[in-house]
């Protein structure tokens, strides 16, 4: 909170002591050095309000109040003054009496570019744009720097958002907005990305997507440099909205072909496709396809597209990426709404899911990916789904209880994936109760058996076996739902506090907890301190 | 495979999650979190799976004086969902914040990390940083435990030809003493 000013040097040393019983907390001794102060210089307007700040700070808001009043009604044009008036209606959580005190302070010295700016700040804090927008104005034409200009620009978007009538967005502020812009432009003044970024941002709440277009892979595109592709994000999205199918679909094919893992651009490429399919669109025979390059128009180019970048996945050393292999169960289930009998070319879902779960099924991704698809196998391979999977699941022998156990926690989460997936199948719910029972059986012995790999884990870390425990804690809640037992839900709460115990800060099962509890009307504070 | 793209206000909502930003949004507040939104939006990039599910995050700004060959990319926060780990997605996000400190003209990119968590520590000398200085009291303890140390781990960018900013300091150092 220092005071750098304007004010002569000689207040600067007699305030010092104070702002530094200020920054330490001692307000008792701020407002008594205050009052010493105020005693020889009783028109030391600042040394007043650092009183009330300390007044303020002790709990005394009225006497603060009354006291920093008096200094206002004065209108202070001191820096000191201002500055700490300014802090101290910020923490009586009075912002509007800022824009009091700057308002005043900017007629009686017009040309301060600094009251001018705190002047803005002060009316940002209210969010009252009109007054920012003329605010950020006279700034300009006091200094002409370009940020005042915009501050003024982005004012009106301001207001175009939070306008009742979007009428009036659409055919006053909006359009405002552009002019002012497209002024800079003329005139060469255009500087700053962020310019650049608040003029994309009119053009497109104008709707005007044609002209933001021109505008991003123009010359003042080339200044979006601070985000990664933000250039082609734009563009694409400019796309879209346009519905210009063929620069979607060169953009998306040429976007994969840099980072095969990006999702977005999977969905961008086929929905493209499809969209030029159904418009029977073909591209020109000797001319380029569009600015954008190579577009694919047919289910074939789709498909050869997908093995490609399957195939590239599969000859590397290193770690492979999801993104293809997901984009392959993604066209055969686009192809499966569509009623195209095409997607037997990428293959048997049922096989292709057993390979993805073959190269990341030891992963937690697996089941989230997988779980996407699920509906692309009929009911009557659920079951030989799940056997198939458990093949691929290296367990050790089978002892005394019955199990065999995983050596290590990726055959572990190898195995928990495929628990899980029977789960999501519905397999555990066609379970009688008996089956239920030994299901939880064999559940709990992964769960402890699982422990021992997350003995070095921090409190802060989950287990690796934390899953088993949960779904246990499901299906007792699935056997007290079905049968009416309270027993079920005794021994789920049980589990689910030994759980607990071994994993502190899992939140699943605090929040189930928390659930069950409720259900039973114990309403008691359940401590979750982490 | 993800979408990577800019963190937006609406993503606070999301994050249950991961859980590791439910603490930092404890420990720092929103504000903290807007304050780098405003101020290096490009550094704030989020990871979302095709399910919609946010995988991880990262957080970051660039300072340091560029006379002084200081100027570099910082990473404040990075933390991936325990659903989505081991997927490479802390290495591909550290990659774009590197990128970007590139284009920004960094000299290098630092970070601090707790001297105890050994996880950490090798995962980011596994994409190249090393032990720049130690850092000694770092991390204040809010309940009672000794305050912890940090290292201060560096990457060189192409800008630092040779390689001057990640040369150790031999001697530990205080939070005060850092710019």
């Amino acid at each position: 909170m220092a005071a750098r000013g304007h004010v002569q040097d000689p207040n600067d040393r007699r305030l010092r002591p104070i702002y530094d019983y200020l920054d330490n907390g001692n307000n008792k001794m701020a407002i008594q050095q205050a009052d010493k102060l105020l005693k020889k210089h009783k028109d030391l307007h600042c040394a007043k309000v650092l009183k009330a700040i300390g007044l303020q700070r002790t709990g005394k808001q009225d006497e603060a109040f009354s006291l920093a009043q008096e200094v206002a009604t004065l209108e202070p044009t001191d820096d000191n003054s201002l500055q700490a008036l300014t802090i101290l209606y910020r923490e009586m959580h009075r912002p509007e009496l800022v824009t009091k005190l700057y308002e005043a302070a900017v007629k009686k010295v017009p040309l301060s570019e600094e009251y001018h700016s705190h002047l803005f700040m002060a009316y940002a804090r209210v969010g009252e744009y009109k007054k920012m927008q003329q605010a950020g104005m006279a700034l300009y034409k006091t200094v002409p720097k370009n940020p005042y200009y915009f501050w003024s620009v982005m004012s009106l978007v301001m207001q175009a958002i939070s306008a009742q009538d979007d009428k009036l967005a659409q055919t006053m502020f909006l359009p405002l907005a552009e002019r002012m812009v497209e002024k800079m432009v003329k005139e060469g003044k255009i500087e700053a990305e962020a310019e650049v970024q608040l003029y994309f941002m009119i053009l497109e709440r104008l709707g005007k997507y044609v002209e933001a277009l021109d505008m991003v892979r123009g010359p003042l595109g080339e200044k979006l440099t601070s985000e990664l592709q933000s250039r082609e994000n734009k563009c694409m999205m400019m796309y879209q909205r346009l519905q210009l199918w063929p620069e979607c679909n060169a953009l998306s094919y040429k976007l994969l072909l840099k980072n095969p893992d990006e999702w977005q651009f999977y969905l961008s490429y086929f929905d493209s496709l499809f969209h030029l399919m159904d418009k029977s669109w073909s591209p020109p025979n000797e001319e380029e396809h569009c600015v954008e390059g190579p577009v694919q128009t047919t289910v074939a180019e789709a498909v050869k597209f997908v093995v490609d970048r399957m195939e590239e996945e599969d000859k590397k050393d290193s770690r492979p990426l999801r993104g293809p292999y997901m984009a392959c169960l993604e066209l055969i289930h686009r192809l499966r709404q569509r009623g195209c009998p095409d997607e037997e070319e990428l293959g048997d879902p049922l096989e292709l899911m057993l390979q993805f779960f073959g190269k990341f099924g030891d992963k937690p991704s697996c089941i989230t990916d997988l779980k996407i698809y699920l509906h692309l196998l009929p009911p009557e391979q659920h079951t030989q789904f799940k056997n198939r999977l458990g093949d691929l699941v290296p367990l050790g022998e089978v002892g005394e209880d019955g199990f065999g156990f995983p050596g290590d926690t990726k055959v572990l989460q190898r195995h928990l994936c495929v628990c899980q997936l029977s789960r999501v199948l519905g397999l555990q719910h066609t379970l009688d109760t008996e089956g239920k029972l030994c299901l939880i059986t064999e559940l709990k012995a992964h769960y402890h058996y699982g422990l021992q790999f997350g003995k070095s884990c921090l409190k802060t870390e989950l287990q690796f076996s934390d899953t088993y425990c949960l779904m246990v804690a499901h299906v007792y809640i699935d056997l007290w739902t079905e049968t009416g037992d309270e027993n079920m839900l005794w021994q789920c709460l049980g589990v689910l506090e030994e759980g607990l115990s071994y994993s502190p800060s899992n939140a699943q099962f605090k929040l189930l907890l928390l659930l069950l509890f409720c259900r039973l009307g114990a309403f008691h504070t359940y401590s979750t301190t982490p | 495979m993800t979408t990577l793209r800019a963190f937006t206000c609406d993503d606070l909502f999301k994050f249950n999650n991961i859980q590791a930003v439910l603490n930092f949004l404890l420990q720092y507040g929103i504000p903290f979190y807007l304050q780098y939104l405003a101020h290096w939006p490009e550094y704030f990039i989020v990871a979302e799976a095709p399910g919609g599910e946010l995988m991880g995050y990262i957080m970051g700004k660039a300072e340091g004086s560029v006379a002084r060959e200081e100027w570099h990319g910082h990473v404040t926060a990075l933390s991936v969902a325990p659903e989505f780990r081991r997927l490479g997605l802390a290495a591909k996000l550290m990659e774009m914040l590197e990128e970007i400190s590139e284009r920004k003209g960094g000299f290098f990119v630092d970070l601090f990390v707790r001297v105890s968590n050994q996880v950490a520590v090798n995962m980011y000398k596994q994409l190249g940083y090393s032990v720049y200085r130690t850092v000694i009291e770092y991390y204040s303890a809010s309940n009672g435990e000794p305050d912890e140390d940090a290292y201060d781990m560096r990457k060189a960018l192409s800008s630092d030809t040779e390689k001057k900013s990640i040369v150790p300091i031999p001697h530990p150092v205080r939070p005060e003493d850092i710019e």
